[in-house]
């Protein structure tokens, strides 16, 4: 369930440049607020909110569905190894 | 020769990039002590930076508005590296778009509430103290989202109409201490958050062909308003909203 919470933040902040900067600059509200495991929240620190400062202003309606994938993917697969590399 | 805001000390929030940035570099340009607070420390690094090379006077501090502790640590740096504060411009803000009530999530509430209206009263309420022995003037941000319908967010024009009303209230609680409450009310300015809030270049050049004036607002445009609101030029100006938007909310 959680894997999906952290699509979905991915996907709105891709699509919206306000919620893009409540995960660039304050996502441990975003965090707090969220049903994500520690994984899934180290996931959005580490490679989503940077991967977010690189975005356009706005991200056009067509380039969505593929950005949104590549860093939903990237955030999941991060997400999994730091739960692989758990003790 | 002198600046309009010579030997004044200002807090801008939000001053990383768009309004903020450029009212930061004005105030610094007419002689103003700025603090440049904001999240975005890149982005308000480099404001700062700018305005230093121009030889103004600057700091950045990292601030979340929204958080008591954070913002107590805003004016106590602001004292420290100018030794006063007289002008406060409340300019940080959030826009999520929720087009319509029912989808809006507790998440999208909380956090455009949490920047765009607590973070005003923190701001004040930490501000106003140290400016009660000299006076001083706050600037806070509001939108034509605040006065009229919009169908880009609920929660930004509840937080916004509330910074309206929070403006009046505290102009009438302070106006014998000195202490001068107004507010912009900006409409379509070209800034990263407006372009954001479009959604796409097409919705953004249909808003601003609808604008009556012909073109898009620039923030230098708005920070313009904040430094006559800012200054002693608007000494009799108190509890005041003046809206900025090319005649968009009068329909021209």
């Amino acid at each position: 369930m959680a894997e999906r919470v952290l699509r979905e933040i991915v996907e709105k902040a891709v699509a919206d440049y306000g919620f893009r900067l409540a995960v660039m600059w304050g996502v441990d509200d975003v965090v707090a607020a969220s049903d994500l495991t520690a994984d899934e929240a180290q996931a959005l620190r580490d490679v989503v909110a940077p991967e977010l400062r690189l975005l356009a202003d706005p991200v056009e309606p067509g380039d969505r569905p593929r950005i949104q994938k590549r860093i939903a993917d990237l955030a999941v697969s991060h997400a999994g190894k730091m739960r692989g590399s758990s003790p | 020769m002198g600046g309009r805001l010579d030997e004044k000390v200002a807090i801008i929030t939000g001053a990383a990039t768009g309004i903020g940035r450029a009212a930061a570099k004005l105030f610094a340009a007419e002689g103003a002590g700025v603090v440049v607070a904001d999240r975005n420390q890149p982005d308000g690094e480099q404001t700062t930076k700018s305005i230093e090379e121009g030889g103004g006077r600057a700091r950045f501090v990292n601030v979340d508005v929204s958080r008591a502790e954070s913002v107590e640590g805003m004016v106590r740096f602001a004292l420290d590296s100018f030794g006063r504060l007289d002008v406060l411009v409340n300019n940080a803000a959030i826009l999520i778009r929720a087009p319509r009530l029912h989808e809006v999530t507790d998440l999208e509430w909380d956090l455009t509430l949490a920047t765009d209206i607590k973070g005003v009263f923190l701001c004040c309420k930490y501000a106003i103290p140290e400016m009660m022995e000299r006076g001083g003037s706050i600037v806070n941000v509001s939108s034509t989202s605040g006065i009229r319908a919009s169908s880009a967010s609920v929660p930004y024009g509840v937080s916004k109409a509330g910074v309206i009303s929070l403006t009046q209230t505290a102009a009438m609680q302070y106006a014998a201490d000195g202490i001068r409450v107004n507010a912009v009310v900006p409409g379509p300015v070209d800034t990263p958050q407006f372009r954001g809030s479009t959604g796409s270049r097409t919705v953004f050049e249909e808003r601003v062909a609808a604008i009556p004036v012909g073109r898009v607002g620039k923030p230098k445009d708005v920070a313009n308003l904040m430094l006559y609101l800012a200054s002693d030029e608007s000494s009799y100006v108190t509890g005041s909203a003046f809206v900025i938007d090319g005649g968009v909310s009068v329909g021209l």
